[in-house]
């Protein structure tokens, strides 16, 4: 199978890679999705309790600071910066 | 058919006894033989004499009676107040709180009268057993106080009414009342410390609530961007990996 494969000019890593970021790729969309739908659906409410929810999340990510997740951020940045490079550099290749 | 006449006199009567009602509620000095048109015509003209009094002035026997002022003032429900008062000594009383009291206690002055004086003609209006009460009243009260509570009432607010002590209260409304008013002015102010401690704890409660949530929210956060960082340093591995093997498969 994998000779056939290899003989037919097929790539396996490149085929693992690419079938990864499929797989991740839904995964991850599915996910935002449904917890996105979970939170606009539980918070869509007329009533006042859920008015007075809605309300308090938005104080609550207002009152966010950055600053106090600084640390994380740069090396989230950092490593996406890498991750960049890291693919550009196939094309030198 | 009997019984009409009999509906009509008990009607009479209680009309008759409603109108003697507010007349005394207004400190109206009432006759017998006045007829209830009479009573009614006189109940009006005093209703006109209250209304023309000065405000100022009425305020200010409220705040020497240390009186709260009602909610919605109107000038015959500070009268009716101002009415019920006992108080005999008028040291610190201003001159048109005195005229006030005199109109509203029918005692009459003359419009050059000194504040002393209408201090004397309100002292007189009372009566030998006015002045022979208001000194029992006093006496019982100072009795009181020192065996009870010679301190000011508990105050929960900044009501002027529950600064008075138990013998201030007795003096201005006798005995029982004077000791129902104290015991109420005790109760209302242990309710409204009590009341003012259960705020408390619950605003404190809130606060703690809300502390604990920010700081559930900051671990929340956290934590999702530790869960991207790790994603990111996989991808960074498995890219350098890949890059590895074009390397190799570029040399072969």
């Amino acid at each position: 199978m994998l000779r056939i494969l290899t003989e037919h000019g097929v790539d396996l890593f490149f085929l693992w890679r690419w079938m990864l970021a499929v797989t991740g790729a839904v995964y991850t969309a599915t996910r935002a999705i449904q917890s996105l739908s979970r939170w606009l659906g539980g918070l869509d409410t007329t009533d006042r309790i859920n008015r007075i929810k809605q309300h308090y999340i938005v104080i609550h990510l207002l009152r966010i600071r950055l600053r106090d997740f600084w640390w994380e951020l740069c090396q989230i940045v950092l490593l996406a910066g890498v991750l960049m490079l890291v693919v550009r550099m196939h094309y030198y290749l | 058919m009997s019984n009409k006449p009999t509906l009509n006199k008990v009607a009479d009567t209680e009309a008759r006894s409603n109108l003697i009602r507010q007349a005394n509620r207004l400190g109206m000095v009432i006759r017998e033989e006045w007829s209830d048109e009479e009573l009614t015509k006189r109940l009006a003209l005093r209703r006109e004499q209250i209304e023309s009094l000065d405000w100022g002035g009425l305020m200010d026997i409220m705040t020497w009676a240390k009186h709260p002022v009602p909610t919605r003032p109107t000038k015959l429900a500070v009268a009716q107040i101002i009415l019920a008062h006992k108080r005999g000594h008028y040291q610190g009383l201003s001159h048109k709180g005195l005229v006030c009291l005199a109109i509203l206690r029918n005692v009459k002055i003359k419009n050059k009268d000194s504040a002393r004086k209408i201090m004397s003609r309100l002292r007189r209006s009372e009566g030998i057993w006015g002045y022979v009460l208001r000194k029992r009243d006093k006496l019982v009260g100072s009795v009181l106080s020192t065996l009870v509570d010679a301190e000011p009432q508990i105050n929960g607010t900044a009501n002027q009414s529950e600064t008075l002590t138990l013998q201030e209260h007795i003096e201005q409304r006798g005995l029982i009342e004077g000791l129902g008013s104290g015991l109420r002015g005790a109760a209302d102010g242990y309710i409204s410390e009590k009341m003012q401690e259960i705020e408390d704890r619950i605003d404190y409660k809130l606060d703690e609530i809300d502390r604990r949530l920010a700081e559930w929210r900051n671990r929340e956060l956290t934590n999702r961007l530790r869960m991207i960082k790790i994603t990111l340093a996989v991808s960074v591995v498995i890219a350098l990996l890949s890059l590895l093997y074009t390397y190799i498969r570029e040399q072969l």
